[in-house]
């Protein structure tokens, strides 16, 4: 996934968690959270990271966004290494890449009216005049569908579907290179979903923006995302072309993932013949060797459970895509 | 078609608020028979939570309350039942498992103590034959090595772990109705899967009849015999899964499936497609009349809609709509 | 795209809660008790017109005896009733400004504590510990005796022995706050943590502080009245508390030279109680319809 029109270049991302604790060996307890993570996003476009609870994809969201203590790597946005940015200088780089979070409920301050809400960060990067400020404020509002009139009101006098709205529109205040979605949806009914889901496609289509796309539902990636990366224990497992990979999944992982997701369909109800995963997620902490979806895994032999497979391209059905599995395009 | 074990008549209950009463379920009926599960489909706040709660004599005092409507098991009605005959009945003869399994099992016990519970509430028994079926019940629902697991705090348990444990602190008791709200929304697909598996797999076991509450129409669709639709407190659609699901016969169904991001279908999208909409938003139950709820948002309403008193039409047997397009065939 | 039809008229948290404070019973019971109070300390004194601090009758004359003093005269024959009029303000006085003493301390310390976590963490909260057990009456007694008594060390003494648990208070609810998606949102915006502790934490943080503000107030009355009865306050301001004091020697001489101003203190917490957990609820956020 290197490609020359990259705007966002992350290399090796690491957050590792010590948990305070020590093991019965005595080595200290560390939770192996993001477990050296790359990956590029093409400006105009959407990378979607999927995976389970716990599996990582939200602290890769925040590591990005450089709102983890903690985080190791590069974080190239448009030629500048966030990673290795601290302080006012890291602050001033923050109007070019900004955050939608899950829940609309918790997202808004709720003592700040809307119009105060979207203008914060045009305020705080020190964008524009109080006027032209309050010109965009309406702008913005109109532009996620939302009456420029309701700038005077509260957070909890809106539905989640608007707060969502508010909160994009907040997202988009500061003209960012980069939206991280983290979760968008999920908090929503689906019929609210399908309409944000919408609204942000459009607003990609109008605006050109790129969005690092977190979600738990292969069904919202399918839609939303032109790349996409599976994540398993703070790894990549998967990645490359979202279509290709929905259509012909390589790694054991991402063929149970994709096996697992109810179809509405009453006729071929394929949910229940599917080849089923047993038992839950490892625990992150102080992961085994090899590979970290050997105990899960129907193929595992010895050798995955000894040595770590690393991402590596296959072509499958003639696209390209990387697996990190000894057996990918074998099995 | 048997006897129904259930049958759940005319059912309307009221919520006091503070601008006054609002009716959250209005005019509900349907019935369910030994062995069949029935899905409960809609958004939050349609009221499939609220059916459920009914059917246990759970709705939350004060503020709500039954208005009319019968709630019949094997002919006994339980809306006029006392307080100590629905003890008897609810966790034995019809048992419930709830979303959340982190907050519904009792962090200071033992889970095999909680199923002893269960147990000890219903049936006069000794000890050690409440550990042997303690220890049964789990290794029925999947739990490896029970007897050490049963002595296991809830913290210790994962949490599809959990939710094995809660389905067996239902079953323990071999009820006749099993009500399941929203029992994967909690966790993830691939433990989903293990889940309603698990449910289906104990339901033919037992022929026991499962109420499966869910907003999610792939769950629904893959494990219902029947399903019915619910918005804004009422049944709007009922029948079986097949007819419901495939020939939809109300608007708000077909937009309900329609706008799922299904990726069999997404994948024949091109880039510019978008998925098909319900505008606007659920509507304030406090401003709902008699007439058809869903007609301000329907692309099929018109004039005679908005007028029309709400009432299920009968498409054939077993499929019934509530909406007035559907008898003319409109809707198709 | 969809448009919500729904538009509702602007209603801010703050008008919210005052309609909530408005309709509880107990709570307008606490403002008015505190009304009266307040009123008659303010009008009282002139309208009385008696000097408190002079004999005006003669010593241990029961209540309703004379109509001259109502409520009777102490041991050397202070008019009661005047002494609890003007009484009032001293003592309302000493009780705000030591909460908000003690408030200010422990908003601050609770809210570097709660925010940062980690070290600073650590050391505010031993800090703030050793302050909790040292006897409390003690150590406002050592400081009362070690400056000469005058209102402000009165003030600064309770002050420095009432903040701990507010300070505790702030420390959780900032800990709880500062992972809410609002102040991650903010941080992600490029806020400083200035911003993000005093103008997005706090205001959210306010309202279990201000009913816990107000409680301090009620208990600082009590705790002026204790230095008081045990004469460490200063001698030269009439406060309730002093009342007491000054004649706990007489106490089953004239016993309702020490009731009279015990009513007057009890009313004032009271009241002031009352108050608290009204706001506590009108600002508690699960009393709210969504």
């Amino acid at each position: 996934m290197t490609d020359g029109d990259a705007i966002l270049r992350v290399r090796d991302l690491t957050v590792h968690f010590d948990t305070g604790t020590r093991d019965a060996e005595g080595k200290p307890r560390v939770v192996h959270a993001v477990d050296g993570v790359s990956f590029d996003i093409r400006r105009g476009s959407t990378l979607g990271i999927i995976g389970e609870s716990g599996c990582g994809k939200s602290t890769t969201a925040l590591a990005a966004m450089r709102l983890v203590a903690g985080a190791r790597g590069r974080i190239d946005l448009g030629g500048v290494d966030l990673g290795g940015l601290e302080g006012e200088a890291l602050r001033r780089q923050r109007h070019r890449f900004q955050i939608i979070f899950q829940d609309p409920y918790s997202s808004l301050n709720p003592r700040q009216r809307v119009g105060s809400l979207i203008r914060t960060p045009m305020a705080l990067q020190d964008q524009g005049t109080p006027e032209t400020r309050d010109r965009r404020v309406d702008e913005l509002l109109d532009l996620v569908g939302l009456r420029p009139e309701t700038r005077h009101l509260f957070p909890h006098q809106f539905s989640g579907g608007q707060r969502q709205r508010i909160g994009i529109a907040r997202a988009l205040a500061t003209n960012p290179d980069l939206i991280v979605c983290d979760e968008p949806v999920s908090a929503l009914d689906v019929a609210i979903q399908a309409q944000i889901l919408n609204l942000m496609k459009d607003l990609q289509a109008e605006l050109g923006l790129t969005y690092l796309f977190i979600s738990h539902d292969m069904g919202v990636i399918g839609y939303m995302c032109h790349e996409v990366a599976v994540m398993y224990l703070g790894v990549f497992v998967e990645t490359g072309d979202t279509r290709a990979i929905l259509a012909a999944p390589a790694h054991p992982y991402t063929r149970a993932l994709l096996s697992a997701i109810p179809r509405v369909d009453p006729v071929n109800r394929s949910l229940m013949a599917a080849t089923r995963l047993s038992g839950d997620p490892p625990s992150p902490v102080n992961p085994a060797p090899g590979c970290r979806f050997a105990a899960r895994c129907p193929h595992a032999v010895d050798r995955c459970r000894t040595e770590r497979p690393a991402l590596r391209p296959v072509t499958l059905g003639g696209m390209e895509r990387s697996v990190a599995c000894h057996f990918a395009g074998e099995i | 078609m048997t006897e129904p074990l259930l049958a759940v008549e005319n059912l309307c209950v009221d919520f006091a608020t503070r601008s006054g009463p609002v009716r959250v379920l209005n005019d509900v009926s349907f019935t369910l028979a030994p062995g069949e599960t029935l899905g409960i489909v809609g958004e939050s706040g349609c009221g499939k939570s609220m059916t459920s709660l009914a059917v246990m004599g759970l709705v939350p005092r004060p503020n709500g309350r039954i208005a009319s409507g019968r709630i019949l098991f094997r002919g006994e009605d339980l809306v006029r039942a006392p307080a100590r005959r629905m003890r008897q009945i609810r966790g034995a003869a019809i048992s419930m498992i709830f979303q959340e399994p982190m907050t519904s099992l009792n962090p200071i016990f033992t889970v095999g103590r909680q199923i002893a519970e269960a147990i000890r509430l219903h049936e006069d028994v000794s000890k050690a034959e409440v550990r042997n079926r303690v220890v049964d019940v789990l290794g029925r629902v999947g739990i490896p090595d029970p007897a050490r697991r049963a002595d296991e705090y809830p913290h210790q348990l994962s949490g599809g772990m959990r939710q094995r444990v809660m389905i067996a602190m239902a079953l323990v008791c071999r009820p006749q109705i099993l009500i399941a709200d929203e029992p994967t929304t909690a966790l993830d697909v691939t433990v989903q899967a293990q889940i309603l598996d698990l449910i289906l797999r104990l339901q033919q076991e037992e022929n026991t009849a499962v109420i499966l509450i869910s907003h999610d129409m792939g769950v629904i669709s893959q494990v219902s015999d029947r399903v019915m639709v619910m918005y804004a407190g009422r049944a709007i659609e009922k029948g079986p899964c097949r007819d419901v699901v495939e020939a939809s016969a109300h608007p708000y169904t077909r937009g309900l499936i329609a706008c799922i991001p299904d990726i069999d279908r997404t994948e024949r999208m091109a880039e510019s497609d978008r998925l098909p909409t319900i505008p606007g938003i659920v509507p304030d139950l406090r401003a709902l009349g008699e007439t058809c709820a869903f007609a301000p948002r329907c692309a099929l309403a018109d004039a005679a809609c908005e007028a029309w008193k709400v009432a299920p039409i009968r498409l054939d047997d077993a499929h019934v709509a509530a909406c007035r397009k559907a008898a003319r065939g409109i809707v198709a | 795209m969809a448009r919500d039809p729904a538009f509702h008229p602007p209603k801010s948290p703050f008008v919210e809660a005052m309609a909530i404070f408005l309709g509880n019973r107990a709570a307008m019971a606490g403002l008015i008790i505190l009304a009266v109070v307040i009123l008659a300390s303010l009008i009282g004194p002139s309208l009385y017109g008696v000097d408190p601090k002079a004999t005006v009758n003669a010593p241990f004359l029961p209540p309703m005896e004379d109509v001259a003093s109502p409520m009777g005269t102490d041991y050397i024959g202070r008019d009661v009733l005047a002494g609890i009029l003007s009484g009032g303000p001293a003592t309302i006085m000493i009780g705000t400004s030591a909460a908000l003493v003690a408030v200010l301390i422990g908003i601050t310390l609770g809210a570097l504590a709660g925010y940062y976590g980690g070290l600073i963490d650590t050391i505010l909260m031993r800090f703030t510990e050793f302050f909790q057990v040292l006897p409390a009456l003690l150590f406002a007694m050592v400081l009362m005796t070690l400056f000469t008594p005058s209102l402000r060390v009165t003030i600064i003494g309770i002050g420095l022995v009432m903040w701990p648990p507010t300070a505790r208070l702030a420390r959780a609810e900032f800990m709880k706050l500062r992972n809410m998606d609002y102040v991650r949102a903010e941080r992600a915006m490029g806020a400083r943590d200035r911003r993000i502790i005093w103008r997005v934490i706090l205001p959210n943080a306010m309202p279990p502080l201000i009913a816990a503000a107000a409680l301090v107030v009620g208990v600082s009355i009590l705790f002026e009245a204790g230095l008081s009865f045990l004469g460490l306050g200063d001698p030269n301001i009439r406060s309730w508390g002093e009342m007491i004091g000054s004649n706990r020697d007489y106490i089953f001489d004239c016993p309702w030279a020490v009731f009279f101003p015990g009513i007057a203190i009890f009313l004032t917490v009271l009241g002031v109680s009352l108050v608290g957990d009204g706001l506590n609820d009108a600002m508690n956020p699960r009393f709210r319809e969504r």
